[in-house]
């Protein structure tokens, strides 16, 4: 009878299990989706509950789960998923976990090799981040880790409407870049003062400053701080005008984000 | 004393004579009822025609974007005109929020009545602006140009500097400088929302020949939250004149102004805030100087003009375009603001309205509107207090029956306090401004407030303005407005 | 009297329940308009995570899944609004996702339904929706509702509808055909609907222009003015000499912005037209071009009667180079000589002035020297012009 007692990180236990369960997924298919939890219950036969609940939802779902009781993370392998269908069950996920009081913290969904190589170390960073997130907030985080492109990599949006800002801040924050939001010009300029953004991001009906007052006193301070010009303003003459008064690009709304991070990383080259 | 009692009381034992008084008090008394009834049918009339279009407005609100429509390349551009008189405090904030509306192509022309302050060095230090020499057109006549402003960082904004002639005068200067079609006044300190324009040229666009007027929303802004130019947080006012006039203007531009111009028949566009076709202004004689009341002036012409010469046309009102204005808070700037609404409204009345009264050639205008408004505006002061003295002179000769009279006076608050209900109906199903159950308790509380006082010193008032104007009818008065402060 | 005085108490207490029945409606509406605002609190609470989703996957390869779980009616129609604006901020595969997404939940059906229905209140709302869905499948359906509706504001809700969700430009054309018919002259607001619609917009333009229909040119011209291509030029050409004024005006403003070079012809005839903005417009689209051969034709601007268009001349002069000032100078001479007064020789005076101010930059020194060159040369040294080093 062997009886072999080792000390082990339960960290890294847990890692090392999680990554044999997601190559094993990877290795049949092309992509592997991962989703990590808090949760406040150790009863592993709301396990098994789980998987019938995610499979209610979706017949084909290949699932594995596991739960490690010391730090109570709870971990969803999706063979064959891509990012997108990872989101979409991590949101089924939560309503599970809600509906059952299960959950203690945020959820991180990820996919690979979308969101990165499907190393060890990558996995135990996702498994840092949840445990530290505990308590913090509910919500869904999408697990992205890209370096960002050489050269930008702060962004300052300025745009009264919220949703606008919402949606880009959001974006660009999954691709990996630090986002500041303004509401208004001036609280753009004094934001830009204060953190130094590679890219502006604008509107040009802003309220106390408006758009083109921005870019003019932008580049009067730093000759060679770019801004992108955001709007739905489509006359030619406000183009002009922008460009003048020394806008690095223009886009009209309603936009294309991809076209946008597109214009944001050629602006380096420019 | 004693024989001053003894004589009437012989002249009231007169029998012939006092029969002669009796019937002449009671034919008064059938004419005071019917003068009633009337009044009371045509306000019925006329909310019932507000709130038959409430649904139609609702949807029109609802179902147009916009956000698509502030962005459209074919909006008409709009010149706004911005009269100042003394306001170098709050000019620059003013200035700044009309210069960031959600409208595509515009102009803000401010002009610099002559003011006394520090309103012109404010402005042209604040936006460093240089002087230009452009060509004026010369269409109206206005006081001295003493210089126009520009500067090309803020490439749709002029500054007229001229001497004092009031705001009438800097009106027509700023239309002799505008570049575009339309013009849109606004008063100095009134806050414009963001899309007030866009809903207005949406109302014109659907109809750009024949709207030769649209007239906005006026809300009072007292104890509301306003940050950066944009008013965060709507709530009730907590004073009682401002909250009196708050239920006044919510039962005038809600109940009253959507049903005249449904039949076509508006006789004011507010000076705070309305847009007017320019060719057709300037055809008019541009605004009449001089004394106050030239909104409504203005658009009497206009009717005048366009029944005169066949035009179709329309006056119309936006009650979705809302423009937020301070309300006097004391008795005294309350009752001077009042009492020139009374002289100016009696000035119209004799210069305007005589003429076209009764007339069938001016349809709607002639045959409502302007009856309505000689009948139970302009004369209402006299009717209630003849009424008054018919009282006495009742009660005097024993011909009371207080039981009739306050029977009378019910059905008479009863009916009108429908009308009530009915504005605040339309407010709540149409915009829903207010968002608590409280700020409602309190409207209709003070639109009961309201006839216990307020609308008879409000008649008081008008009363005052009258006799204001025939004291004042022959001095030629440049009426220079200590400050635009309402 | 006393049968008055019965029938008067009555009158009184019915006007009293009349005003408590309205209060209690008013109270009964503002309670609901209270609730619905905590039921779009709850909705945004529950359904944040899923709009989030929406937003971070747009992009993806992969279809948009309908909300896990039931949605009430509520939800439903707020759903659908959070969608709408979605939809109406973005554009091409990231909106078709969108209407796809949709699809699967099946607001199209539903909305088709009530647009069949026999509420016209719901007809309305349903066209809206269906519009900011573009959903093809309705287009006949709203034309017919379009054809009966009469002349209100309602009418271009349904006609804005169309317009999104038309592919054929043959709807378009039917839709435009019964707004005219309906008596109102609204080019500006059928061009805007037109540019919301997914056809080949400067095509459609370009056959109304062509069409010979006042209504039709003038919808195709506002619909072009943004438009300066070249070709553009060749296809107002004719309209420039319409008995419509509006259509004149609005075809010479496209024409002069889009021809690289005007015909001296042309030229001359616009700058001899009776209304001065016509001729204000030619004035100014010269001397946007810079062209020193226009300066000829400018100099004759500076002798119209309009002031407007004298300014606009000298400014472009001005602006022309060196045979532009030249041609200036000699024009303001001449008219000091002949008795006109010194207007232009003010203006280039004041010109001077301006520009002396400015000549830290170099562009404007080059302009001061050239315009002092000219100036000189015609009216030999004045002391009064200040001198730049």
């Amino acid at each position: 009878m062997k009886l072999t007692v080792l000390v082990r990180d339960p960290l890294q236990l847990m890692t090392r299990q999680l990554r044999q369960l997601a190559q094993e997924a990877y290795a049949t298919n092309q992509a592997c989706g991962v989703i990590l939890t808090t949760c406040t219950n150790t009863n592993p036969r709301f396990l098994v509950q789980l998987e019938s609940f995610l499979n209610k939802h979706e017949a084909e779902l290949e699932i594995e789960c596991y739960f490690d009781d010391h730090s109570r993370v709870l971990g969803v392998i999706l063979a064959g998923r891509k990012l997108a269908s990872t989101h979409y069950t991590a949101l089924v996920c939560k309503e599970f976990l809600e509906r059952y009081d299960l959950l203690d913290g945020q959820l991180i969904a990820a996919s690979f090799p979308e969101s990165g190589e499907l190393t060890e170390p990558v996995l135990s960073q996702l498994i840092r981040m949840v445990k530290e997130a505990k308590e913090k907030t509910r919500d869904i985080r999408l697990f992205v880790n890209q370096p960002s492109y050489g050269g930008v990599s702060t962004i300052l949006v300025a745009d009264t409407e919220e949703t606008s800002r919402e949606f880009i801040k959001l974006r660009f924050e999954m691709k990996g870049y630090e986002v500041h939001e303004a509401r208004d010009g001036s609280e753009a300029l004094a934001k830009f003062s204060q953190y130094a953004p590679d890219v502006v991001i604008t509107e040009l009906n802003l309220p106390v400053l408006d758009g083109y007052q921005l870019i003019h006193k932008i580049k009067e301070e730093h000759e060679d701080g770019k801004v992108i010009v955001l709007t739905d303003k489509h006359l030619t003459k406000d183009m002009n005008r922008a460009f003048e008064i020394g806008a690095s690009d223009y886009v009209t709304k309603p936009f294309s984000f991809s076209e946008l991070e597109w214009r944001i990383k050629r602006l380096q080259f420019v | 004393m004693g024989d001053i009692i003894r004589i009437i009381e012989y002249y009231l034992q007169d029998a012939s004579w006092l029969n002669g008084l009796r019937s002449f008090l009671f034919a008064y008394s059938t004419f005071a009822v019917c003068y009633v009834i009337a009044i009371t049918c045509l306000y019925y009339l006329i909310f019932g025609l507000s709130i038959r279009k409430t649904f139609a407005l609702k949807r029109g609100i609802r179902y147009n974007r916009m956000n698509k429509l502030s962005g459209s390349a074919h909006v008409p551009p709009v010149s706004i005109l911005v009269p100042a008189y003394n306001e170098e405090l709050t000019i620059i904030e003013n200035v700044r929020s009309l210069l960031s509306l959600h409208y595509p192509e515009y102009e803000v022309i401010v002009v610099n009545d002559g003011s006394k302050d520090g309103t012109f060095n404010t402005m042209i230090e604040e936006f460093r602006l240089e002087k230009i020499n452009p060509i004026l057109s010369s269409d109206l006549k206005t006081a001295k140009i003493r210089g126009i402003y520009y500067n090309p960082e803020y490439p749709s904004l002029y500054f007229i500097d001229k001497e004092n002639g009031g705001k009438a005068d800097s009106l027509n200067a700023g239309i002799n400088l505008s570049h575009y079609r339309l013009i849109s006044t606004i008063d100095a300190d009134s806050l414009l929302e963001k899309d007030a324009l866009t809903r207005i040229a949406r109302v014109y666009m659907e109809n750009p020949e024949e709207t030769v007027a649209v007239g906005g929303n006026v809300r009072i802004v007292n104890s509301c939250t306003v940050e950066d130019g944009i008013v965060k947080n709507v709530r009730f006012p907590k004073k009682l004149l401002p909250a009196l006039q708050n239920v006044e203007y919510l039962k005038a531009f809600l109940g009253g102004r959507i049903g005249w111009s449904a039949m076509n028949g508006l006789i004011i566009v507010s000076g705070a805030f309305g847009v007017f076709q320019k060719d057709k202004v300037i055809a008019v004689g541009g605004y009449r100087g001089g004394y106050p009341g030239e909104d409504m002036n203005i658009v009497i012409k206009l009717h005048r003009y366009c029944l005169e010469n066949k035009i179709p046309y329309r006056v119309a009102f936006c009650p979705d375009a809302v423009c937020w204005t301070q309300a006097p808070e004391t008795y005294r700037i309350l009752s001077s603001q009042r009492k020139r609404w009374g002289r100016g409204n009696l000035k119209n009345m004799i210069e305007e309205g005589i003429h076209m009264v009764f007339r069938p050639k001016y349809k709607v205008f002639g045959l409502l509107t302007l009856p309505y408004n000689i009948l139970f505006e302009t004369l209402n002061p006299y009717v209630r207090i003849s009424g008054l003295l018919a009282i006495i002179g009742y009660w005097l000769l024993n011909m009371t029956d207080w039981s009739t009279l306050a029977i009378f006076g019910l059905i008479n608050f009863l009916s009108c306090f429908v009308l009530s209900l009915g504005a605040l109906f339309i407010e709540e199903v149409t915009f829903s401004r207010y968002p608590t159950v409280g700020d409602l308790n309190k409207m209709l509380l003070y639109s009961l407030f309201m006839f216990l006082g307020y609308r008879q010193i409000g008649v008081w008032w008008r009363l005052m303005g009258h006799i204001d104007f025939f004291r004042n009818n022959n001095t030629w008065g440049t009426m220079v407005r200590t400050n635009f402060n309402k | 009297m006393y049968s008055h005085m019965t029938s008067a108490v009555y009158i009184v207490y019915g006007l009293i329940a009349v005003n408590l029945v309205f209060a209690v409606v008013l109270y009964g509406i503002k309670f609901r308009n209270v609730k619905q605002q905590k039921a779009h609190e709850r909705f945004h609470k529950k359904f944040k995570d899923y709009l989030i989703y929406i937003q971070a996957n747009i992009d993806s390869e992969e279809r948009l899944r309908v909300p896990p779980g039931r949605m009430n009616r509520l939800e439903f129609n707020l759903l659908q609004e959070r969608l709408n604006d979605m939809i109406e901020s973005f554009a091409g595969e990231q909106r078709e996702k969108l209407i796809d997404l949709c699809g699967q939940i099946g607001f199209p059906t539903y909305h088709l339904q009530r647009l069949r229905g026999r509420s016209y209140r719901r007809k309305i709302d349903a066209a809206y929706h269906l519009g900011c869905m573009r959903v093809k499948e309705a287009v006949p359906a709203m034309l017919e509702l379009l054809r009966r509706h009469k002349a209100d504001s309602s009418l271009f809700v349904i006609a804005r509808a169309i317009a999104k969700c038309a592919q054929d430009p043959k709807d378009i054309k039917d839709m435009v055909h019964i707004l005219l018919s309906k008596g109102r002259s609204i080019p500006d607001l059928i061009a805007d609907m037109i540019e919301e619609s997914s056809i080949d917009q400067t095509a459609l333009f370009a056959q109304f222009i062509q069409s010979g229909q006042p209504e039709l040119i003038r919808i195709g011209l506002v619909g072009l003015k943004a438009y300066t291509a070249p070709e553009m030029a060749a296809a107002v050409y004719r309209l420039m000499d319409s008995s419509n004024k509006e259509i004149e005006r609005k075809s010479i403003e496209i024409y002069l912005n889009s021809t690289v070079f005007l015909p001296a012809n042309v030229v001359n005839r616009l700058l001899g037209h009776a209304d001065a903005e016509i001729r204000l417009l030619t004035v100014q689209a010269l001397s946007e071009h810079r062209n020193s051969a226009y300066a000829g034709a400018l100099r004759n601007g500076l002798k119209d009667p309009d002031p407007r268009v004298v300014h606009a001349s000298a400014n472009g002069l001005l602006r022309m180079g060196e045979k532009g000032m030249l041609l200036f100078c000699e024009a303001a001479k001449d008219s000091r000589d002949s008795g006109e007064g010194t207007v232009l020789q003010d203006m280039i005076e004041e010109e001077l002035h301006s520009l002396s101010a400015r000549t830290q930059n170099v562009n404007y020194l080059t302009q001061y020297n050239a315009l002092l060159y000219a100036y000189e040369r015609t009216f030999g040294k004045n002391k009064r012009i200040y001198r730049v080093v």
